[in-house]
């Protein structure tokens, strides 16, 4: 029976292991491919061309690859800049390029302008962040800092919880939140095990730190990657600086966290009198580590004071990449630990907003629905909640991906946004929005991270994450409507 | 020649002539003279005075009128002439206070009842004039002619006898060194100017005087100087056996026995030494007998000496051996310690693993306690695990293998692999089960496993300590066997039971080893067990130093008739080990003998011991090896210990 | 079902029972199989290689019937798919010839002498796994929650910016 047995067991167990994927996988590919094969005057959108065809086959594709995720999100991203390339560019496959009528069959993309994706500022934007993570942890700086910065917070739990945050949400606008999150959660680690198992004061803890994280990532434009894929399309008459980015970003995140912290509180306040945090270690002295400060310093500084030097942010990135470079404080090795796989994600975005906007796809699609009849405000109310609503299901960049290239073409379409600040406050808030997701475990890496140390149940997270996203989003409409007011946009 | 005399007093004439006439065989040496009374008798006594002619005999008849026959005798006895006199009553009748007083007062030698025969006088008078002359003549040989032969013989020989003995001990007062120093001296003063053959000699040290197993035909005086006396030991090494000075006879024994040299000789310094052969000897002693006592004497002292020297050898020897045999039976005790440390250590590793166990068990068996008393969630299937854990108390556990094959299965059912593998420990994995059990449980399956599964690990807890509980009581019966002092008792067995024993002990050594037993049906041998756990402790820790931690280890045991028909009982413990080299095979059983390492079993006199424990009872052990491939010890014991 | 196993290796009922008892809390992310011998063990091996399953953890005893303890952990060091298992001796007999060669050439990762402790033994086998799951697990977020959570935030902290 052994070995028949064996075989048998094996064929079920790898079957019904593939099944969900594969069932997925289907589903993702079947539904753009009927698309594409459906006629084009049988799709609701007026004046489309074969390219918008096909873009749309595409973008129906991300939607479904980033939502069902049968394959890992960044491989979506490669996969839509392929598609793109072979199907809608200037070098895809040549059957694939002209079928004589160009009016209807629309302009081909540029396939440079689909690869430079890969490579464009906001991407050596994100990088330049990396270079300062990747030498602040190296020569820890984060930890150090993190342990200076506690310090005034003394042993009162309640004020250990504001530290925490504080510097969580600080390291984040600088850090990637999933770094941010995981270092401050090793830091609590220790620290949670002495809380007794039924104090409510460790689920505070707990989601303090993915809080904070996410909530701090809004701060700066290297923040989170939804910020990165909103800069792109925060271009000419209203593009933002990052120190403009900051002016808005960090009181908000600020005033956010200070809610979340009470919320917390509120809701699960710890029972204990004293939590002594310890971490130990010292500033390193090595002539490299000294390198690391000022450079960390001075880039900061630098993206602080764009309208003083001119730099713009994305030239002030290679600073850090090519000092510590050069000074070997990051090494090839050191390179591998990049997160190639967020920056691919977003050069996919990029790619996926880059073809519905040059192919005329977004515009053709806002247009085939009467949104004029709606009050701005309504369309506004939608576009966040939506927002808020996708990136709690599937990763914030991906709905920040396929949002904003469609809230980017409604802002400039739509007059009536005008008044309300128009495409720069709309691309905003559905930025910001989708980092306000965090009401459950899968909603961004931070929250899942928590999930992780068993401590919280998914009922804690959903209500106060929720609770938390909900007072995020009205913070949100309070400071569009400050910014408005003081003719920011 | 002196002449004695006889006489005879006897009032008949016709008597005094035939007297005469019968004693006339005496007169070559003897003056016979016959009276008629006693007033002639001492008439005649002082002429025999003044011719000095001693009174030898006289034969007398007293005058039974007077009463004064017994006056006389009495008077002679008074007499210093006549005193030694034998003195012969010769009468028809006495009186017995006549012959009382003759008995008392006269010391009378002999009454001749008349008549009297010729033969019977004869008889008595060469005895009693035998006497006589013994005691008053020292050339009494002269009278043997005439009188008792035979008793002037001996008299004579024990004369001469007498006289070396009175030769010898006139030296008995005299020193060794006296002694000897007379003789050399007498020696030198020999072959002084007279020394053709070159007797006196000088040698310088280091020469050989005799050689250890040469004949020698030459004797030494030592006159000065010191030599030493050697002989080879059984390894063919010289052991110094003596030395001798000034004084001393060498060579003696070879000399006189003519048998090969005991030792050899050679001097230490310059020496003197009279050198002789045994013509030289002759010639000295021929013309000078004086020294012949002497030489004797100093040949009788040496031996005495060497007789001497050799007992006290003897019983320092004695002395010697009893120390060493205590010694040795100490060396077998600190092996047998040294073993037992060893084992201990081996043990102390043995015992952890169920102590370990036993711990965890009853630590578990804590907790698990706690929560199926503390929780109520399943109470309808309370029962059902009070009957698993009654089984898993008392049945072998399943083993791993079959646990993981079922599990695949199982996990079907369970969907979890951990559940359905606990779900198969309980026993309650197939589908029957799942249905009867757990299917109305539905999402709380899991749950409701994981209650049943604590009643299982009660059990299996319960049953884990009461296992190893048993093994360490059986370590600990195994140690018992050695730590028990010797009772010496001879006690009549099972072999096997002391070998398994040995191997309880071993059991952790043994693990990696491929143990094959073979045994056979053995009759009950009568031995000392613990001497024979001694020997399969040895032979088998020796097994596991050869094979260096792992490899085979064979144990055959059977039941054999000798030739001379003698039940036995064969024991062969063989291992595949490094082996023992064939230059070796001989020496592994010296008591001197070791390969040991440290951490190996024993002191390495172990199969010394093995050989005289086996020997002991008469049994014997034999090993076979080829270098690389095995060593195969053979023990034989008779099944009766011989008385 | 784990993607991850955990083999204990004793040829002693009893000690197996009481170390499967002792990681049971590891249960639900690693699967415990118990063997009483290498080659049961092997082949146990073998069987979660077809299944696509790996190997985190091996603890073994050094001496057993059959095959040394060593040996075992020497051949798993050698074997590719092995090789990334955390190797543990449980044992209370190797000498330290064995415990050597094993450092050496089986790159042992730790060695708990018999008896143990249940609390030390479970604390040793989390920071082997923690190990583990660091140096070879992609995502290693769902193991904080059995083993040492601050490690391995702190390695997501290091290795992923």
């Amino acid at each position: 029976m052994g070995l028949e047995y064996l075989i048998q067991s094996m064929k079920t167990k790898f079957e019904s292991f593939n099944e969900k994927i594969m069932n997925k996988l289907f589903f993702a590919f079947a539904v753009p491919i009927v698309l594409a094969a459906i006629p084009r005057e049988l799709i609701p959108i007026v004046n489309m061309t074969v390219i918008e065809h096909r873009m749309l086959a595409i973008f129906v594709m991300a939607v479904l690859f980033w939502v069902l995720e049968p394959i890992p999100i960044f491989a979506t991203s490669v996969m839509v800049v392929a598609l793109q390339l072979v199907t809608i560019s200037n070098r895809g496959m040549i059957w694939l390029r002209d079928n004589g009528n160009e009016s209807e069959f629309g302009e081909l993309l540029d396939y440079k302008d689909l690869l430079q994706t890969f490579a464009s500022p906001i991407i050596m934007l994100f990088l330049g962040g990396f270079f300062l993570a990747i030498a602040a942890t190296k020569y820890r700086l984060d930890v150090n800092l993190a342990r200076v910065f506690l310090r005034p917070f003394g042993s009162n739990p309640q004020r250990v919880m504001l530290g925490l945050m504080l510097i969580t949400a600080v390291f984040s606008m600088f850090m990637s939140n999933t770094a941010t999150t995981a270092l401050m959660l090793a830091v609590l680690a220790p620290v949670l095990k002495l809380f007794r198992p039924d104090d409510p004061g460790r689920i505070a803890f707990v989601l303090c730190i993915p809080f904070a994280a996410n909530i701090g990532g809004i701060g700066t434009p290297i923040g989170t990657p939804p910020n990165a894929v909103a800069m792109k399309y925060l271009t000419g008459e209203i593009s933002i600086g990052f120190g403009e980015w900051m002016v808005f970003g960090v009181p908000f995140s600020l005033l956010l966290l200070f809610f979340a912290w009470r919320l917390l509180l509120w809701f699960s306040p710890p029972q204990e009198d004293k939590i002594g945090l310890l971490i130990q270690g010292s500033f390193l002295k090595s002539r490299q580590a000294i390198i690391v400060y000022f450079i960390f310093g001075s880039t900061i500084l630098l993206w602080l004071t764009e309208h003083i030097h001119g730099m713009s942010s994305h030239v002030v990135a290679m600073l850090p990449v090519t000092v510590f470079v050069a000074t070997r404080i990051v090494t090839s090795k050191d390179l591998k630990k990049i997160s190639w796989d967020v920056l691919w994600l977003i050069s996919g975005g990029i790619a996926l907003g880059l073809g519905l906007e040059k192919t005329g796809l977004s515009k053709h699609m806002i247009e085939s629905v009467p949104l004029d009849r709606f009050p701005p405000i309504l369309i506004i109310l939608i576009a966040t909640f939506l927002a808020i609503m996708m990136s709690t299901f599937i990763s914030n960049t991906a709905t920040a991906n396929l949002l904003l290239p469609l809230v980017a073409a409604l802002g400039s379409s739509l007059s009536s946004l005008e008044a309300l600040g128009g495409d720069k406050l709309l691309i905003l808030l559905v930025a910001f929005s989708c980092s306000l997701a965090m009401g459950l475990p899968i909603s961004t890496p931070p929250n899942a991270m928590a999930y992780a140390t068993d401590m919280i149940g998914t009922k804690e997270l959903l209500k106060s994450g929720c609770i938390v996203g909900g007072i995020g989003l009205l913070l949100l409409y309070l400071m569009a409507y400050i910014l408005r007011q003081i003719g920011f946009v | 020649m002196k002449r004695y005399s006889i006489m005879c007093v006897d009032h008949n004439p016709e008597i005094r002539a035939r007297v005469q006439e019968e004693l006339t065989l005496f007169s070559s040496h003897f003056n016979v003279v016959t009276v008629s009374n006693a007033q002639e008798a001492r008439l005649e006594i002082e002429i025999l005075k003044e011719r000095d002619e001693p009174l030898s005999s006289i034969l007398y008849e007293p005058e039974s009128s007077e009463n004064q026959g017994i006056e006389f005798l009495i008077e002679l006895n008074q007499d210093d002439f006549t005193r030694n006199t034998r003195k012969i009553l010769f009468s028809g009748k006495m009186m017995l206070s006549d012959m009382v007083d003759a008995v008392n007062q006269a010391r009378l030698d002999y009454y001749i009842q008349k008549p009297w025969n010729r033969e019977g006088l004869l008889k008595v008078l060469i005895d009693q004039m035998t006497t006589y002359i013994l005691s008053h003549d020292d050339n009494f040989l002269s009278f043997a002619k005439v009188l008792d032969q035979d008793r002037i013989v001996k008299a004579h020989v024990d004369k001469q006898i007498e006289k070396y003995q009175i030769g010898f001990l006139d030296y008995s007062k005299v020193s060794d060194e006296e002694l000897s120093k007379e003789l050399i001296d007498a020696l030198y003063h020999f072959f002084k100017g007279n020394d053709q053959n070159n007797a006196c000699r000088e040698y310088g040290p280091n020469h050989f005087l005799t050689r250890e197993g040469e004949v020698n035909n030459l004797l030494w005086f030592l006159a000065e100087g010191e030599v030493v006396l050697k002989r080879k030991n059984t390894k063919g090494i010289d052991q110094e056996v003596m030395r001798e000075r000034k004084g001393a006879l060498i060579g003696v024994m070879s000399f006189i026995s003519g048998e090969k040299a005991f030792v050899s000789t050679h001097t230490l310094t310059d020496v003197e030494v009279i050198e002789l052969d045994h013509a030289m000897l002759a010639e000295v002693m021929k013309s000078k007998s004086k020294l012949l006592p002497l030489f004797t004497n100093l040949l009788i002292r040496g031996f005495n000496h060497r007789l001497q020297y050799s007992i006290l050898t003897e019983t320092k020897l004695q002395e010697t051996l009893k120390s060493l045999e205590t010694a040795h039976a100490r060396l077998i005790e600190s092996e047998k310690m040294a073993i037992l440390g060893q084992l201990v250590a081996g043990v102390a590793h043995e015992l952890n693993n169920p102590v370990a166990a036993i711990l965890h068990s009853t630590e578990n068996l804590e907790k698990n306690i706690s929560v199926i008393t503390g929780s109520d969630s399943f109470p309808n299937i309370k029962n059902l695990g009070r009957k698993i854990l009654d089984q898993a108390r008392s049945a072998a556990p399943q083993s791993t293998a079959e646990t993981r094959i079922r599990t695949e299965k199982a996990i079907k059912l369970y969907h979890s692999r951990n559940t359905a593998r606990k779900a198969v420990q309980l026993n309650l994995d197939d589908e029957a089960h799942f249905k009867k059990h757990f299917q109305k449980f539905g999402k709380k399956v899991e749950s409701a496993v994981e209650y049943l599964y604590l009643f299982y690990q009660g059990g299996v807890f319960l049953r884990n300590i009461d296992v190893c509980a048993r093994r360490i009581a059986d370590i600990v019966k195994g140690l018992k066997n050695y730590t028990r002092p010797d009772t010496r008792k001879m006690e009549t067995i099972d072999l096997h039971t002391g070998i398994e024993d040995t191997l309880v002990i071993f059991e952790n050594k043994l693990k990696s080893y491929e143990v094959i037993k073979e045994y056979a049906e053995l009759p009950l041998v009568e031995c000392f067990p613990q001497e024979l756990q001694q020997v399969w402790t040895n032979l088998i820790g020796n097994a596991i130093d050869a094979t260096g931690g792992r490899g085979q280890l064979k144990i055959v045991t059977r039941a054999v008739t000798k030739r001379n028909s003698i039940d036995c009982v064969e024991v062969l413990i063989e291992d595949d080990g490094i082996g023992i080299p064939p230059d070796l095979k001989e020496k592994i059983f010296e008591l001197n003998f070791t390969t040991k390492r440290e951490g190996d079993f024993g002191l390495g006199i172990g199969l010394a011991i093995c050989v005289q424990i086996i020997n002991r009872h008469n049994g014997s052990i034999k090993v076979e090896s080829e270098q690389g491939k095995y060593t195969r010890f053979l023990v034989t014991i008779p099944q009766v210990l011989p008385k | 079902m784990n993607e991850y196993t955990i083999i204990c290796v004793d040829d002693e009922r009893e000690i197996l029972d009481a170390v499967q008892y002792d990681l049971e809390p590891l249960a639900s992310h690693f699967d415990l199989e118990a063997a009483e011998s290498v080659d049961e063990a092997e082949s146990v091996i073998d069987q979660m290689q077809s299944e696509n399953r790996s190997l985190a953890l091996v603890l073994c005893d050094h001496i057993m019937p059959g095959r040394l303890g060593v040996d075992f952990l020497i051949q798993l060091n050698q074997e590719l798919e092995t090789k990334k298992a955390r190797k543990l001796l449980l044992t209370g007999q190797a000498d330290l010839e064995a415990t050597i060669e094993a450092v050496n050439q089986a790159g042992l990762h730790y060695f708990l002498a018999k008896p143990w402790d249940s609390g030390a033994l479970l604390k040793v086998v989390i920071d082997q796994l923690t190990t583990f799951v660091i140096e070879n697990v992609e995502e290693p977020l769902s193991f904080v929650k059995v083993l040492d959570g601050a490690r391995i935030f702190n390695s997501i902290h290091e290795n992923e910016i």
